[in-house]
């Protein structure tokens, strides 16, 4: 993406006597073609023998890459000179020309099946090149070479990488095993009796878990906002835990208290006389450990919302008789209808791409989300099915997403831009605030059980029958040396996690740049494609990056790279938001007056947007690296042994029955990732303050 | 500037400017020049359309049709880089990270201006500025005026072709307005440099301009000086915008006026061009003096009095109207409220069309 954008900036326009940049563009390409190979390797570039790349290069033989190349090679018959502005055909068909080239290659790979090489990144490159400077002299977006190449090459990468994917679905729907077109297929699969139940125990799960969760996450809300005095601390934990909890482990933790062999079941049969031990697994497992995974996110939206609430609403409420009750469910609540609503569509779908604890505490209670899984990592490889059911799974999360969009939304990323209101509020009504605090400091307690028993759990023999203490899970773990145990997954997590957070980043700052401060037609396509990222369930994602790259024209399948890319893809919109957010707090006439200063937009965003966001870019870094690392949904179905990362080893374990090992996994996880938060917490404090500081006066 | 034959052309032209936001038309049609050297300002009140003027000449923003031109090169599309423009912002939008001689600095930067050369100038631009020697402070350690005024050398220091002020006094208290404006219109005649400037503030347009342009609704109501605009307004809205005004119907005969039998010699400035018959007649507050005696035409009726310090606002009914005046403290005595007759001073007259709304 750099590449097209480093070469030209807007104040060195070459004046109209040189040569036509678009000339060296086209012998970029061919410099492609002749020395990077033109078709995928299967084993990579590092495993291939020497035979295998020469195989690869387009040149070594009459194949169909010397179309891809010969092509582009149309571009040359122009003008030797820049053409200026008014030369609208010229630049015209540069543009229709290059998405032409783009296609028939994208075409004819597809159509004979040799997958894309690197070669073609070049292509792509290069074509995308002469767009944005066919764009840029027709003085498009002020001509900005560096804002038309990032949004050309932000249009590419999320066709490539979301839209296309998410079509690509849909396609095994209609195919049978010999891969011939069958249109009623997904109606047999549907109406199959026990689809049906899977189906109805997703919609119901996730309806009581929307409500549960966002039940708990309205009283963290008046607590933290009306009761507490430390509120800042208690919030701060709530948007830690889920973060650095990797999935099993809420799962997990609740099976040790209240599972067949749990403390508390046994408790319950001592003392009670309780019969019935397996209690816990299916509906009521799932929904109290999904309960406890998304309440905080939950939380976070409503107390946005609550903040937002100016006091003198109450305020005046009380000046008009109304009692203390009156005016919590007469202003208070209404007030706050479109974020319960807003918490209990993004939990419902939360819950329906959520695997992890079914998988740990379903039982016999089937979820799309493990079922998709099942038909693909199983034994049965039932890609229609799998695609069935990932299609239903996404119409669902897309129907809540328009939902949200369209009632709730209006206000795309900047849900909350109210500006908080920290100050004197008129006290609660007594009996409230002792329930409310009561479901707190269960809750509280819960979790510190909970918590408590995962870490204790690890350094037990065997939990249930055997406590004694011991480190055999952790020297199982990363005792056996380097090449055993967990320690390739967690160097192999860690180092995608690393490429991917950069990548994240950049891309989320770059797509939040161009949504915030630029304008132009189609701006609401990109935003809306982009959000997409936040609809579509990992679980689908996982299987569509499977569909979509297991064959030409892209076929990635079994690589790092589809699982760093697919690590980016899920993450960012986190780059976004926090850019978004960033953004929003530096005036925009500080772009202006850059720009007024003569400085094009690649120079405002490196000299004066880059040094003011340090914070929300270093945030975003981290905070993708923590959530990358704890990534499962999409990943499970991509990683191969070779790229296995830390939550599928721990997926590993758990399927294997070794509970101990994956909680000590999931307990190092833990800490690592608290502890990784909390230093950057501690360094980027002092930043903080000076960015108070540094916001521009009004 | 080096060129005083170019002194009378039209160096800023807007041509047949359209823009829209969303389908919504904020500006209709407009036509603008500004002089090259002079100082021209957009005064309207908010929504009128008087930023989103100044940004198209700033290339800020896109017209959706029409034509801008500067020093006569078509800059419709250009980016505002290459616009040869600087801007003072209303929020100064002073770059919080970087200290005021790098804030100074940053444009010469851009254009890759040699080390000294760059010192040079950025401290003869804070000089201009009484700024001299405050270069290594941050923005967060000086006083709003002193932004005001950074902001101000930031955008002298690349000597622009064209210099825009969006609103820049509209955050400074009462008494540094005054001496900012003093600053802002002694540096642009110093530089003879072309400006367009935007507030919705009577006053200061008045204080700092060659040429003042009226504006409501996206459209010209009036341009000229500001006694052409004082003097003689153009219709009811600039009658009532540039301050207070009572309105009569009246007559005008080519020499003597006529409100309702009383009768003034015009003032031969304001009536220049109108032909004699019936016109609304409008009348300044501070030009109607009440005295003790006076014949029947003049009869008035003192209705309410409000002390304003340096004035009286005094509030009467004459000849069925209810109009304001303002008088000099000195000239108000208690007697009036009893009896009182007024007198119109011809030069705070000025005529609209019987039908003007």
């Amino acid at each position: 993406m750099n590449d097209i954008t480093d070469k030209s900036s807007t104040r060195h326009r070459p004046t109209p006597e040189h040569r036509d940049p678009i000339f060296y563009w086209v012998l970029v390409l061919l410099a492609g073609f002749i020395f990077l190979p033109s078709f995928s390797l299967d084993y990579g570039v590092f495993d291939s023998t020497f035979e295998e790349i020469n195989m690869a290069m387009g040149w070594s033989s009459a194949n169909i890459s010397w179309l891809w190349f010969i092509l582009p090679l149309g571009l040359l018959l122009r003008p030797r000179k820049i053409q200026n502005k008014y030369a609208k055909k010229q630049h015209w068909f540069d543009i229709v020309f290059s998405i032409l080239c783009m296609f028939i290659t994208l075409l004819s790979s597809w159509y004979t099946e040799q997958g894309l090489g690197y070669s073609t990144i070049v292509l792509f490159i290069g074509l995308g090149a002469v767009m944005t400077l066919a764009f840029s002299r027709m003085e498009y977006l002020g001509g900005d070479v560096f804002i038309i190449a990032s949004l050309i090459s932000i249009i590419i990468l999320i066709s490539t990488f979301i839209i296309y994917p998410s079509i690509a679905i849909f396609v095994p729907m209609f195919q049978d095993d010999s891969g011939h077109f069958v249109l009623f297929q997904f109606l047999e699969i549907l109406t199959k009796s026990h689809i049906i139940q899977i189906i109805l125990n997703s919609v119901m799960l996730g309806t009581s878990v929307g409500i549960g969760a966002t039940f708990f996450g309205l009283i963290f809300a008046i607590y933290t906002t009306r009761i507490a005095k430390r509120s800042a601390f208690i919030a701060r934990i709530f948007s830690i835990l889920p973060i650095v909890t990797p999935p099993f482990v809420v799962g997990l933790g609740v099976t040790l208290m209240l599972g067949r062999s749990g403390y508390i079941t046994e408790l319950m049969v001592d003392w009670f006389g309780l019969e019935q031990t397996n209690w816990l697994y299916g509906f009521t497992g799932i929904w109290m450990a999904q309960v406890l995974a998304f309440a905080p996110m939950s939380f976070m939206i409503i107390d946005g919302a609550m903040k937002s609430l100016h006091p003198s609403l109450e305020e005046a409420s009380y000046t008009l008789r109304a009692n203390r009750y009156q005016t919590f469910f007469q202003i208070v609540m209404p007030l706050l209808k479109p974020a319960l609503a807003n918490s209990f569509l993004i939990i419902f779908v939360q819950s329906l791409a959520d695997f992890s604890n079914p998988l740990v505490l379903g039982g016999s209670f089937d979820v799309l989300a493990t079922q998709i899984y099942f038909y693909i990592a199983g034994a049965q490889l039932d890609y229609a099915s799998a695609s069935t059911l990932g299609a239903i799974l996404l119409l669902f999360s897309l129907a809540i997403f328009v939902v949200q969009y369209l009632w709730i939304g209006k206000r795309s990323y900047v849900t909350i831009s109210g500006k908080s209101y920290r100050g004197d509020v008129q006290p609660l009504p007594p009996s409230l605030k002792l329930g409310v605090s009561g479901l707190l400091y269960f809750w509280m307690a819960f979790n510190v059980l909970l918590y408590g028993s995962i870490f204790y759990g690890s350094f037990t023999v065997n939990w249930g029958v055997d406590y004694s203490l011991t480190f055999n899970n952790y020297i199982n773990l990363f005792g056996m040396g380097m090449s055993e145990g967990a320690w390739p997954s967690l160097i192999t997590t860690m180092t995608y996690a690393g490429i991917a957070a950069p990548i994240t980043a950049f891309f989320g700052l770059l797509i939040a740049y161009i949504v915030v401060r630029q304008q132009f037609r189609g701006k609401k396509v990109i935003e809306f494609s982009t959000m997409l990222c936040f609809a579509v369930p990992g679980t689908v994602a996982g299987v569509s990056y499977i569909l979509a790259f297991n064959d030409a024209p892209i076929y990635l399948t079994g690589t790092a790279a589809i699982v760093v890319i697919s690590m980016v893809m899920r993450n960012v919109p986190v780059g976004i938001r926090s850019g978004i957010a960033g953004l929003g707090q530096l005036d925009k006439s500080l772009d202006e007056a850059s720009l007024s200063l003569r400085a094009n937009s690649l120079k405002t965003i490196t000299h004066i947007l880059l040094p003011l966001l340090k914070p929300a870019i270093l945030s975003t870094l981290i905070y993708s690296f923590v959530r990358a690392m704890t990534t499962v949904s999409a990943i499970i179905f991509l990683v191969t042994p070779e790229t296995r990362v830390a939550t599928s080893y721990i997926l590993n374990r758990v399927e294997d029955g070794e509970y101990g090992i994956a909680i000590s996994y999931g307990s190092v996880l833990i800490v690592v990732m608290l502890a990784i938060i909390l230093i950057f917490d501690f360094l980027v404090g002092d930043t903080r303050v000076s960015r108070s500081k540094a916001t521009n006066q009004e | 500037m080096e060129n005083s034959k170019m002194e009378n052309e039209n160096f800023v032209v807007l041509k047949n400017i359209c823009k829209k936001f969303d389908d919504k038309e904020v500006i209709g049609n407009l036509d603008l020049e500004i002089k090259k050297g002079s100082l021209v300002t957009l005064l309207g009140p908010s929504g009128c359309g008087k930023t989103t003027v100044l940004r198209l000449v700033a290339g800020l923003e896109k017209p959706t049709s029409g034509q801008i031109f500067i020093d006569g090169e078509d800059v419709t599309n250009t980016s505002i880089q290459q616009r040869d423009i600087c801007m003072v912002f209303q929020s100064y939008a002073l770059f919080p990270h970087l200290s005021l001689h790098q804030n100074v600095a940053y444009g010469l930067k851009m254009l890759g201006i040699s080390k000294a050369e760059t010192k040079q100038r950025v401290d003869e631009a804070l000089k201009l500025v009484d700024l001299e020697g405050f270069g290594e402070r941050y923005v967060d350690q000086i006083s709003g005026g002193q932004q005001q005024r950074v902001a101000l050398a930031r955008a002298l220091v690349l000597k622009p072709k064209v210099l825009l002020f969006d609103e820049p006094l509209s955050n400074l208290d009462a008494n540094l307005r005054r001496s900012m404006r003093e600053t802002i219109r002694e540096l642009q005649q110093r530089f003879n440099i072309t400006s367009l400037y935007v507030t919705h503030d009577q006053t200061e347009a008045f204080a700092v301009s060659d040429t003042v342009i009226v504006m409501k609704d996206g459209e010209i109501m009036q341009q000229g000086s500001p006694t052409e605009l004082y003097k003689n307004p153009a219709s009811m809205f600039m009658a009532n915008f540039m301050g207070e005004a009572n309105i009569f119907p009246g007559q005008f005969d080519g020499e003597q006026i006529n409100i309702n039998g009383y009768k003034t010699p015009a003032d031969p400035t304001m009536v220049e061009g109108f032909k004699s018959g019936n016109y609304l007649i409008g009348v300044r507050p501070e030009a109607i003096l009440l005295t003790n005696q006076g014949d029947e035409s003049q009869r008035c009726q003192v209705n309410k009095v409000a002390y304003m310090g340096a004035m009286y606002e005094v509030s009467v009914t004459w000849q069925d109207h209810e109009i304001l005046l303002q008088l000099n403290s000195s000239q108000f005595n208690a007697s009036l409220a009893e009896r009182a007759f007024l007198t119109i001073n011809p030069t705070g007259l000025f005529l609209l069309p019987a039908d003007a709304k």
